[in-house]
């Protein structure tokens, strides 16, 4: 028994293995943070110094972001341990990503329906009758935006890949005259963003001067 | 500074605690034998004995020995009686303390260590032998640090409890149990030692420690660390020399220069001593002794004095480890430090005594894990923050196990009941190993290489053939998957977890920093093949290992 009255150890590695295990989280964050950057920009990725939310109390509107937590549990036998597996240490990689990336992603996704709720930005599929229409509906709502330099960047789509595949399918067999509808309105969205952009750079007094 | 200064108190009365019987005849015992010139020699100018005293007559006393005249070259606290902790606090009990006013009417030991840090004598020894008198470890994280104790004189203190803080000290008809144990030692009739003239309270306090946990009915507490000037406690009436000769006498050989050494590695040494229980690191501890033991390299009876307090203060404060082991750890990095002085006679004499107690407690510590392995066959994982770390470090334990087993035969050289328990141990820690972590005996680091080579040396010598030769096949086999690329044996904890990874997926060939070459694990294990006649099954592997590795270890 130790000084505590617990059973004692053999032979202790502790600073080793506390080592390990930061260089192991360590490995997971950068998995984590290559799996995120597909889903936001890390130019937009804002960090929390203390405290839990942000808050905007100048625009009542704005959204109020809060720290959402997501937890994965690895677990690992003592008889996977002692058969000195290797391939364990990879097989965990994956558990705990693939449950992290899971729950970020579903949060993603709801946070998006949540927004689109909200502000009316949703379309009805069967109402539209096809997967093209759909598009078309889904394109019109959308708002494109435009960089500082006036590069406007195309909204992404994010669909289950049957429904993904269907719908570019579906897009290539479409008539000329729904492509064109298509460009044309695209071009108005992309002039509309740039005149956006246009106009927020005046604001400005002295802008990239 | 020459004097000796002693308080004895024993409290039999009380007025709000229960009485007590032996206290005060334990506190006149201790105060006869310590008083007398050719055991304890202390002053009595400077020495007190008090019978049930209420607070204000032992401070008064305290002010009188502490603070009165010369400065205390050694000072000696002895207390049997009632004790208490409240609130963290450890206090000593007087005639006139209540429990409900601990803080008012008892000697809170953080103020009785003040007065010792202001008074500053060289060394100081506090004997508690009262109930919960283990409470005062509460006190001792706090108050046994230079930065409390202060470093004028640099101030040693040793305690020693004779009962642990939910424990009641024992009496028996001849006195407190602590206390008979603690007088057999000062008056010779329990053997501690024969090769120095004088005792420190560390070594006593270890051999009481031991006598008492025995009984099973007390667990003592020896803490800190006290090495300015010889052991002054009191005499050895083992050590051949003149056993009527004053103590005072006998301690003035001392060489000042250890003691100018030890003001100047002081914090080091407090490192050393919190690091014997804590994060052990045997480099760091050789680093700090090694300039200390030059210091008396010239006079090697001051110098095995010097290590065999230090050896006692450790091993001691080693048994506090949660590791099984590290009171051998211990002892074996402070026997390093000794080798190169092995060729004066009294420091090779010294050095068979210290192996017998390194190889003692690996026999003890073996004796712990098997009778756990026994109970618990993962009781070789890490208790705490291991996981997937395991993959690593569990086999580096297996080899530290075997290795460190089987060395304990080779240090006792003499006591053939040891050695041949430390035999035993070893071969039924193997066969365990061989049979429920057969897959964790994996060649990792470099590190594992001495502690193969002594396993598989022992395994050879006295352990079932089949088992030696089984130990050396999985290993070659672990080598040859690995190709010879085992880590190197500095290998930053950090990069482990790459190396794993790379081992796994074969492309150890991109991190070469983290390999070791040539490989000491690779020399070890070939010549290892001879003992088991495995030679040639060993050839038709080596071609899977890195070429460089095969061709150094057969050029000679």
């Amino acid at each position: 028994m130790n000084a505590k009255g617990q059973p004692q150890s053999f032979f202790l590695f502790d600073a080793g293995a506390c080592a390990f295990n930061e260089a192991f989280t360590e490995r997971m964050r950068e998995l984590q943070n290559e799996f995120i950057k597909n889903y936001i920009p890390p130019g937009n990725t804002y960090r929390l110094y203390h405290g839990r939310t942000w808050s905007n109390p100048a625009n009542a509107e704005a959204d109020a972001g809060e720290m959402k937590v997501f937890s994965a549990e690895m677990q690992t036998r003592f008889a996977d341990i002692i058969a000195n597996d290797l391939g364990l240490i990879q097989r965990s990689f994956k558990e705990v990503a693939e449950s992290l990336q899971r729950q970020f992603a579903g949060s993603v996704y709801k946070m998006l329906s949540e927004a689109s709720d909200a502000s009316g930005n949703v379309i009805n599929a069967q109402k539209e009758g096809s997967l093209p229409n759909s598009f078309l509906a889904m394109l019109e709502k959308i708002e494109f935006s435009a960089d500082k330099d006036g590069n406007v960047h195309m909204p992404e789509i994010h669909a289950d890949p049957a429904t993904a595949r269907r719908m570019l399918s579906e897009l290539e067999a479409s008539p000329p005259e729904f492509r064109a509808k298509v460009e044309e309105l695209k071009q108005k969205k992309i002039l509309a963003a740039q005149e956006h952009e246009a106009a927020r750079k005046a604001k400005f007094a002295r802008y990239g001067e | 500074m020459s004097g000796r200064g002693l308080i004895v108190i024993g409290c039999n009365d009380y007025d709000c605690m229960r009485a007590l019987e032996g206290a005060e005849a334990d506190a006149e015992r201790i105060y006869d034998v310590l008083a007398r010139p050719e055991i304890g020699d202390y002053d009595p100018r400077h020495s007190r004995l008090l019978l049930s005293p209420t607070l204000n007559i032992l401070r008064e006393a305290i002010r009188e020995v502490l603070f009165t005249g010369e400065r205390l070259d050694t000072f000696t606290f002895f207390f049997a009686g009632h004790s208490g902790v409240k609130a963290g606090s450890f206090y000593i009990c007087l005639r006139d303390s209540r429990h409900d006013a601990l803080s008012a009417s008892a000697l809170s030991l953080a103020d009785f260590f003040l007065n010792i840090s202001e008074a500053a004598p060289t060394q100081s020894n506090v004997i508690i032998d009262a109930c919960e008198s283990g409470g005062l470890i509460t006190d001792l994280g706090a108050l046994l640090k230079p930065s409390v104790m202060g470093d004028a004189g640099t101030p040693g203190v040793t305690l020693l409890a004779t009962s642990a803080q939910d424990q009641y000290s024992g009496e028996t008809s001849e006195g407190g149990l602590g206390t008979n144990a603690i007088l057999d030692c000062i008056e010779g009739r329990e053997f501690i030692q024969d090769f120095t003239s004088t005792l420190d309270l560390v070594e006593i306090g270890r051999h009481v420690s031991a006598r008492l946990r025995e009984t099973g009915e007390q667990t003592p507490v020896v803490w800190g660390l006290n090495l300015s000037g010889p052991p002054r406690f009191c005499k050895n009436p083992r050590f051949g020399s003149d056993p009527a000769a004053p103590l005072r006498k006998v301690i003035q050989a001392w060489p000042a220069a250890i003691d100018e050494s030890i003001r100047e590695h002081y914090d080091e040494l407090w490192k050393v001593y919190t690091s014997a229980s804590g994060e052990w690191d045997a480099r760091a501890f050789a680093n700090t002794l090694t300039p200390i033991l030059a210091t008396l390299a010239a006079t090697p009876t001051a110098l095995v004095g010097f290590v065999d307090r230090l050896a006692a203060t450790l091993l001691e404060r080693a048994t506090l480890s949660d590791d099984a082991f590290r009171p051998a750890q211990v002892g074996a990095a402070l026997l390093a430090c000794l080798l190169r002085y092995a060729r004066q006679d009294p420091v090779a004499r010294y050095t068979i005594t210290l192996q017998r107690t390194i190889g003692e407690a690996i026999n003890m510590a073996a004796a712990n894990l098997d009778e756990r392995l026994s109970q618990d066959r993962y009781a070789l994982l890490s208790r705490r923050g291991g996981g997937l770390s395991d993959l690593f470090y569990l086999p580096e334990r297996i080899a530290k196990v075997l290795g460190w087993a089987g060395f304990a035969g080779l240090l006792l050289l003499t006591d053939l009941a040891e050695r041949e328990r430390a035999n035993q141990l070893f071969t039924k820690l193997l066969c365990f190993v061989l049979e429920h972590y057969n897959s964790s005996i994996v060649v990792m680091s470099d590190a594992q290489a001495p502690c193969w080579a002594i396993a598989l040396a022992r395994a050879a010598e006295v352990s079932p053939p089949d088992a030696g030769e089984q130990l050396a096949g999985v290993l070659y086999s672990s080598l040859t998957d690995c190709g010879g690329k085992v880590a190197d044996i500095d290998i930053p904890p950090d990069k482990v977890l790459n190396y794993l990874l790379r081992r796994h997926s074969g492309q150890l060939d991109a991190e070469p920093a983290l390999v070791a070459r040539p490989s000491l694990t690779v020399t070890v294990l070939l010549r290892a093949a001879g003992l088991f006649g495995l030679e040639e099954i060993f050839d038709d592997d080596l071609w899977r290992m890195g070429r460089g590795d095969a061709r150094r270890v057969f050029q000679r």
